[in-house]
């Protein structure tokens, strides 16, 4: 009985201390310093693993300095901004299936993402259903461009927004700047995928317009490690330029091998190319290889009256900071998307249709990779201004004229 | 003359048909149905495959391509052309065929590790005429917009909905593998399985044998990949490429070669294991990969098989311990 | 450029890229010939082998000699862990299992390469320089180039060596052709099969070690050239060393014609092709005798 006792007295005391503990967890939750209710849910679905994983990680971390950022200045109207992640493993299906995971809780109220194009058309249907606006970050104009329904060609996406330029407007920078500097036929080189093949469907494009004319098209496949066969043919046609279409490593192969055959016509390459992985991967032969970018990679040579270099030179500079590297031109992609989509947010609240509604009337809004007006014929906002055609020399990039 | 089914057959059976039925009643995640459902479609596959892997003995590692044609057949015709759906399915799983046909007749008559090859090689070939044919296919950026099937007015236009009409082409497609099995055509495999001469020996048609369980272990795939393009309305060569092939066969490992449950089991564990894993963000790749390693390291015959041989090894042991 | 030396050019390119598919498929060679099975993670040790030296060369700033042999020998250790793990442990020695294990440490490597390389590509060093060299038919190519065709000359010969003169690789000859004999006259079965893996690491290194300068390298690099390698080996005859530079020669010039000739969105289709049309012609590859096996 003495026994039984001290048990009582002893569980008396062990509930008195957990009653006292959580009272005071429960008073510090109650009065924690900054954010109040519950965090605003957004998804952020990217490729990290599979063959997209490096800027599927780079756009990531983009979209995670933006959020930072904005939780560091109160959050959106005073809740604290929570990203959900997905993978979608650089597969459509995969991706598919991360866009019903996120969609499960029912409180993400917008989405950033994906990486890949193949990805992206996957979860487009899905996205333009549920009815929850997504900004997306990959490439591919199609996205935008390609109606939902093949019976009604006037049936375009309404809750997918994008915010690369349009490659078609890439392309045309390039183009004009080859009509200014007396370059008239070209070669042009491409991956043999989905990318390369929307280039090769562009050049066809633009081209003609700037009085450019393509006198020889090649292929390669993305893994390939030498492309001198098809560059050899190429030369063989007498062009005064030619434009390599790709990402990946065979950026750097194709420069090098264009500086190991010889070839003084000047080489172009895509906007995606504009990246540290650029010097990596071709070394020395990088050297004068022009490309249309965003301004994220010329920050400090933009005059002080460009409107949109502070916001750059300062994202810069905390990207720099939080990840000790430069970033590559597609990191100012997952930036705008977030940035754009958070600027939604707090203007339209916590709710789908309304945020929807906001991102679509963005007008003027100073991103980085461009000035977005985005409107409901247009729903990614930019136009050829806002591309730069820049040069790679000595490790950096040169702002070109 | 064996039973058409054997006993514990039917119960699996059963078990299936009322795990289809009754599910929905506790499962409401459209997650959940999604996964339920990649792993519907991969079953088809792997069942098909089995009978060529396990059974007859052979091997593919191109088996994505069938897959792919499946779903390209039934989305260029609906897309394109404008088939009606279920014949549309129809002639994708007969066209497949014939191109299975085409490509075992001679394949089939190499051995080992050559067939390999030949399997890996024809995947590849398919796989870059998927992306390069855009007319057909829309190349890379794959095809677009395809209609969802539909029986009269029920159109199949959500996860669950679809769940039902996967799991049903599951439950027959394992009937009919079975039935396939238990029959003459199926101890004939396991003849040829068990050693080609003396299969030939008694007159069995080894040749011919090898190649229709080829073609209908590629019809199989067809169907699974038409229901996967029906379903998800988007497809894309990069979903038809040697990881896919290579993933189907290791299913087939996993969940125990010549078994017809463990295919199931196989590519259940598998894909869900795979989706399971993102829990450990980018270290996935890793766990998985060492998850099939200590899978096939300490239960070779398959995780379903490995676990029934080990409870049935334990019950012989203790039997054995009582006699004395 | 007229056409004869587009052709020298397209046959330079060729004869270089064969040159890394020879190498390889000599490592797919020497597992199948001592164990029966295809080693999918060769595809991972010619990737490790270029990221290793990469980072020994740019990184803590070794000598490109030394890092050379200390890469080649790390892979080499990497394919002897392999061989004494999972290979030896696992309980089934079916074939076709004893493959998909290999699928699955491919995995485990190319996951723990993304963690400690990251998912970008690196450039590695060329081993002297990038200044171009013009050859007497016109080719143009650089010196990397020669260092290709050079250590495969040499690694050819080496093994050769090896294999004919030397009693470990006589005995490892001995184990490959029938196993229960060269266990009979005192082989060490077991230490054979471990020194094919060891082996194999190796020339994987090397053959991703001397194409990183050109191609650069990344936690997936090897798969393709894994990939094309282990054709190369099957068109050449699997398990014939002779068949295998021939099968790595003809596949590489085949693909640089290809691309060169008839269509560069196509090369690989028709590469793949061609190797199928062989492969039905004679069905155990160009050099290769039947695969037997009793009844």
């Amino acid at each position: 009985m003495y026994m039984k006792m001290k048990k009582e007295e002893k569980m008396k005391k062990g509930s008195l201390i957990i009653v006292a503990v959580a009272l005071t967890v429960g008073f510090m939750l109650g009065t924690s310093p900054c954010y109040s209710a519950e965090p605003v849910k957004i998804a952020g679905i990217f490729a990290l693993t599979g063959r997209a994983a490096h800027i599927g990680t780079a756009q990531r971390d983009a979209v995670l300095i933006a959020i930072d950022e904005v939780n560091a200045h109160g959050g959106v109207n005073g809740r604290r901004l929570e990203m959900v992640m997905g993978d979608t493993e650089s597969d459509p299906t995969k991706a598919v299936m991360a866009l019903k995971k996120v969609l499960e809780s029912a409180d993400v109220v917008a989405i950033i993402g994906p990486t890949l194009t193949g990805t992206a058309m996957a979860m487009r249907g899905f996205i333009e259903k549920e009815q929850i606006p997504a900004f997306m970050h990959s490439g591919g104009d199609v996205i935008l461009n390609a109606p939902l329904s093949k019976d009604d060609p006037a049936s375009l996406p309404k809750w997918t927004f994008k915010s690369p330029y349009k490659a078609a407007d890439a392309m045309g920078k390039i183009c004009e700047y080859m009509s200014r500097h007396g370059i008239k036929k070209i070669g042009f080189l491409y991956s043999n995928e989905g990318f390369g093949k929307d280039g090769l469907k562009n050049v066809a494009v633009q081209a003609p317009k700037y009085g450019v004319t393509v006198v020889a098209e090649e292929a390669f496949e993305p893994k390939d490690v030498d492309m001198t066969a098809q560059l050899t043919r190429i030369n063989a046609q007498g062009v005064d330029g030619i434009i390599a279409w790709t990402v990946g490593p065979a950026m750097g192969i194709v420069a090098k091998n264009v500086k190991q055959l010889g070839i003084k016509a000047p080489l172009f390459e895509c906007h995606g190319s504009g990246d540290p992985i650029f010097w990596k991967v071709a070394g020395e032969a990088g050297e004068g290889v022009m490309m249309p970018s965003t301004k994220i990679v010329v920050a400090d040579q933009l005059p002080d009256s460009d409107i949109q270099k502070k916001k750059i030179v300062d994202f810069v500079s905390a990207y720099k900071k939080k990840f000790n590297q430069e970033p590559g031109t597609m990191v100012a992609y997952g930036a705008d998307a977030a940035y754009i989509v958070v600027d939604a947010i707090k203007k339209a609240g916590p709710d789908r249709a309304k945020i929807r509604d906001a991102i679509e009337n963005t007008k003027g809004y100073v991103g980085i990779s461009g000035i977005y007006n985005i409107s409901p014929e247009d729903h990614n906002g930019l136009s050829m201004e806002d591309i730069v055609m820049i040069e790679a020399t000595k490790g950096g990039w040169k702002l070109l004229k | 003359m064996n039973a058409f089914l054997k006993q514990k057959d039917i119960l699996g059976f059963a078990v299936l048909a009322i795990f289809i039925i009754i599910l929905p009643a506790f499962v409401e995640s459209r997650y959940y149905y999604i996964v339920l459902n990649v792993i519907g479609l991969n079953t088809i596959v792997v069942v098909g495959l089995n009978l060529l892997i396990g059974f007859a003995g052979q091997i593919s590692l191109g088996h994505a391509a069938f897959y792919g044609l499946g779903a390209y057949f039934s989305g260029i015709l609906t897309v394109n052309y404008g088939f009606p759906l279920w014949p549309a399915m129809l002639v994708g799983m007969l066209a497949t065929g014939i191109v299975a046909y085409l490509i075992g007749y001679p394949s089939l008559k190499l051995r080992g590790h050559y067939l390999v090859m030949a399997t890996l090689g024809f995947g590849i070939i398919i796989n870059i005429l998927m992306g390069e044919l855009e007319q057909f296919t829309g190349g890379h950026d794959g095809l677009i917009g395809i209609p969802q099937l539909a029986i009269g007015r029920l159109v199949f236009d959500n996860d669950l909905k679809n769940f039902y009409l996967i799991w049903s082409f599951v439950f027959f497609s394992m009937l009919a593998a079975r039935n396939l099995i238990n029959s003459r055509v199926g101890r004939a495999l396991r003849a040829v399985h068990g050693s080609e001469a003396a299969a030939n020996a008694l007159g069995i048609d080894t040749a011919g044998y090898k190649v229709k369980v080829f073609v209908l272990s590629a019809m199989f795939a067809s169907l699974s990949g038409s229901l996967y393009a029906h379903y998800i309305t988007f497809i894309s060569p990069s979903s038809y490429d040697f990881y896919y092939s290579i993933q189907v066969v290791t299913m087939v490992i996993v969940g125990g070669m010549g078994s017809l449950w463990g295919s199931l089991f196989g590519a259940g564990v598998l894909t869900f294991i795979s989706e399971a894993l993102h829990f450990a963000k980018q270290y996935h790749i890793i766990a998985y990969g060492i998850f099939l390693c200590l899978v096939l390291i300490f239960l070779p015959e398959g995780i379903l098989v490995g676990i029934y041989n080990f409870i049935l090894k334990r019950k012989a042991k203790k039997q054995i311990k009582t006699d004395y | 450029m007229d056409f004869s030396q587009q052709i020298a050019q397209y046959i330079i390119t060729g004869l270089t890229i064969g040159a890394i598919y020879a190498i390889v498929a000599m490592g797919f060679n020497i597992i199948h010939n001592a164990t029966g099975i295809v080693n999918f993670a060769q595809c991972e040790f010619i990737s490790l082998g270029g990221m290793i030296m990469y980072t020994l060369v740019v990184h803590v700033h070794a000598n490109m000699i030394a890092s050379f042999f200390i890469s080649m020998a790390a892979v080499a250790l990497i394919g002897a862990l392999i061989e004494r793990g999972p290979i030896r442990h696992a309980r089934s020695k079916e074939i076709i299992v004893l493959i998909f294990l290999t699928v699955g440490i491919s995995g485990v490597l190319r996951g723990a390469a993304q963690e400690a390389w990251g998912t970008d590509n690196l450039g590695v060093p060329a081993f002297s320089g990038e200044n171009p060299i013009r050859l007497p038919f016109g080719a143009i190519i650089v010196p990397q180039h020669i260092w290709v065709f050079a250590i495969t000359v040499l690694v050819v010969v080496m093994l050769h060596y090896f294999f004919k003169k030397t009693l470990m690789g006589k005995a490892m000859r001995a184990t490959a052709v029938n196993r229960k004999a060269a266990a009979l006259v005192g082989i060490s079965v077991n230490r054979m099969i471990l020194l094919s893996f060891a082996f194999s690491g190796g020339l994987g290194a090397v053959a991703g070690m001397i194409i990183a300068p050109i191609s650069t390298t990344s936690y997936d690099t090897g798969i393709m050239l894994g990939l094309k390698g282990f054709a190369a080996a099957i068109l050449g005859g699997y398990g014939n060393f002779a068949g295998a530079i021939l099968g790595g020669v003809i596949l590489g010039i085949l693909e640089s014609l290809g691309a060169g000739l008839i269509s560069s969105q196509y090369k690989d289709a028709i590469a793949f092709f061609v190797l199928l049309l062989v492969l039905f012609l004679k069905p155990t590859g160009i050099m290769g005798y039947g695969e037997s096996g009793r009844v």
